[in-house]
């Protein structure tokens, strides 16, 4: 059940220069699944003006904690949040990684915030007994947030930073091509730029592999109302390692007669934010 | 027509009026809809009412305006699609929309389940396709009242935007006209350099009722990158930044224009629009303000009601047009 509330801040601690933790209240705190977000908003004001789409990183015990990057001027508000502070929360929305299917291997591939979906997952998955790898890439050092909260889970991590300060100096999709070429029953789950993104979805597709990938993109309301964050997904009905992908959603169909067979746009808040690789019109983006 | 079940329909929205509401009657009549509060949702902000439904009450909703209706389905335009400016935003949605067949079939069902009324806006490419949509929903049961988006542009001539010009205005107003019994509201572009001559040719042309504006053309770009932040390059601005614009044009037209005005533009607060009846607008839509707080709505008409209660003010009539100048 998806809810908006006024909640209570718990911390708000600097993990990075550039990366904070904010945990938040929430008592009889919904079912959460990997790969939600919930839309955000500073109390009482209203500037900035609309809410912000965070994934939320962890879910405690009676709240959750969410990981952001300091970006904007929204993002810098954020950072004098103080225990005992409230935030205006409306979630959590969206969809998820899929979970239902076993493999036994599980492949995340995370690019500097593009973390914040997998601790979550890789929570759930261990309970499922997957085993999990994490490809994380940064900028540098100081991109890498959460680092220290994947070791602790004991999951294999590799490293890549533009600048090689830490791990292996490139993108982190060299460490991704290198995984894909050994064999295996393995998934995978990739977030960060949409740049990264479509090279994730490039060389899974080419090693015939299945790959999730969360997406963001600018949205005003996050429950499917302004239209405002539209993706464009392929329009033929697709046949996914013989799954046929049926769940267009009749609203965002532009015809209620007929299948669709040219391309079209989805929305990331509702049918998304996590999407089929395969589904996504990437020379459109 | 809506004039005939006048009385009945009172009748049942007294009833279903909260205890806190009954105290102000906070009722108005616009263009024979008779709606239980002056607060309506804008259209586009709100999508087809379902979107909004789990998070608050469409009971208590004076009327919701749908996402613009064209004949055929649009996809509407590339992304981004929405950008944040000072005390605004810019949308460039494009006017998606599951098109006249989709709606009448798959969501007006859900939407009459709710005692508020449905009002459908829609738009054309031609003053044809305008036609064509006027006459589908005049065929529809469970619609109150249409709300005509004329700020398109008349793709088979010249594409011009219909409402920029007053003779446009009136023709395509007058085709619609007589193409439905419906009461027909006209949503007024503020894009214009005079719009009381706008508002007196869709008078003439038979229009009911007025709601004004719609967002202001405008955009966005990025200086690092130097690229247009919209993927259509210009959009539509909306919120807090355009309401100064909006008391204007409202004003104006009040005082050019016998017919009743709906208030629309950055109304965020109950005071924002109380400031819209002040200045002649005898209902307002609330927009923007739902991405913010979906609750928006509500709040504004119970905020509406505490100020009447607080200024001994007994009807909507009492306080429409009443600046003091």
């Amino acid at each position: 059940m998806t809810k908006r509330n006024r909640m209570k801040v718990l911390y708000n601690k600097q993990i990075l220069p550039d990366y904070y933790k904010l945990g938040i209240s929430w008592k009889d705190s919904p079912d959460i699944e990997p790969g939600q977000f919930v839309m955000l908003r500073l109390t009482g004001r209203i500037d900035p003006l609309l809410r912000r789409p965070f994934g939320i990183y962890k879910i405690l015990g009676q709240g959750i904690e969410i990981l952001y990057r300091v970006v904007g001027k929204g993002t810098r508000l954020m950072t004098d949040l103080k225990s005992g502070g409230t935030v205006d929360v409306l979630g959590p929305l969206g969809n998820n990684f899929p979970v239902d299917k076993h493999y036994k291997e599980i492949i995340m591939v995370a690019g500097g915030i593009g973390i914040v979906p997998f601790y979550t997952l890789v929570e759930k998955l261990k309970v499922k007994g997957s085993r999990s790898r994490l490809l994380f890439g940064g900028r540098g050092k100081d991109d890498l947030p959460g680092l220290e909260d994947f070791k602790k889970l004991g999951i294999d991590i590799s490293i890549s930073t533009d600048d090689g300060s830490v791990g292996k100096k490139g993108f982190v999709t060299k460490l991704l091509k290198k995984e894909l070429s050994k064999n295996g029953d393995y998934v995978i789950y990739a977030c960060g730029s949409k740049g990264m993104l479509k090279e994730v979805a490039r060389i899974t597709d080419e090693a015939d592999a299945p790959c999730y990938v969360s997406l963001d993109q600018a949205m005003a309301c996050g429950i499917g109302a302004c239209l405002g964050c539209a993706i464009k997904v392929r329009g033929a009905r697709l046949e996914v390692r013989g799954k046929d992908l049926k769940n267009i959603p009749e609203k965002y169909e532009t015809s209620n007669l007929k299948p669709q067979t040219s391309n079209f746009y989805k929305m990331v808040c509702k049918d998304g934010p996590v999407f089929d690789a395969k589904e996504i019109a990437w020379e459109e983006i | 027509m809506g004039r005939n079940i006048k009385k009945s329909q009172r009748v049942k929205v007294s009833e279903s009026q909260s205890k806190k509401q009954l105290q102000q009657d906070l009722s108005v009549n616009i263009a024979g809809i008779e709606l239980k509060n002056p607060v309506m949702t804008a259209s586009g902000t709100f999508g087809y009412g379902e979107e909004f439904a789990p998070y608050l009450d469409l009971n208590r909703l004076g009327a919701v305006a749908v996402k613009g209706l064209s004949l055929k389905p649009r996809q509407g335009n590339p992304p981004p699609r929405i950008v944040e400016t000072a005390a605004g935003m810019l949308n460039s949605i494009g006017l998606q929309n599951v098109g006249v067949e989709v709606f009448v079939e798959k969501k007006l069902p859900f939407l009459k389940k709710f005692d508020t009324k449905v009002i459908v806006n829609f738009f054309g490419d031609s003053i044809d396709e305008y036609c064509e949509v006027a006459k589908a929903l005049d065929a529809a049961e469970g619609i109150a009242g249409l709300e005509m988006n004329i700020s398109c542009p008349n793709k088979q001539e010249g594409w011009l935007e219909f409402g920029t010009n007053p003779e446009m205005t009136y023709r395509v107003i007058s085709a619609v006209r007589k193409s439905t019994k419906l009461p027909l509201i006209v949503k007024l572009s503020p894009n214009v350099t005079d719009i009381t001559l706008i508002a007196k040719a869709a008078a003439d042309a038979g229009a009911d009722a007025l709601s004004l504006i719609n967002t202001l053309s405008g955009m966005a770009v990025d200086a690092n990158t130097r690229r247009p932040k919209l993927g259509n390059i210009i959009g539509g601005l909306s919120g807090p930044a355009i309401k100064p614009v909006a008391l204007k044009m409202v004003w104006q037209v009040f005082k050019a224009v016998k017919l009743p005005l709906i208030g629309i533009g950055g109304i965020m607060t109950a005071e924002d629009a109380i400031e819209f009846m002040l200045v002649g607008a005898s209902a307002i839509q609330v927009g923007t303000a739902n991405f913010i707080d979906p609750q928006a709505s509500i709040k504004i008409s119970d905020g509406i009601g505490d100020y009447f209660k607080k200024n001994k003010i007994k009807s909507v009539k009492e306080i429409v047009g009443s600046l003091r100048v």
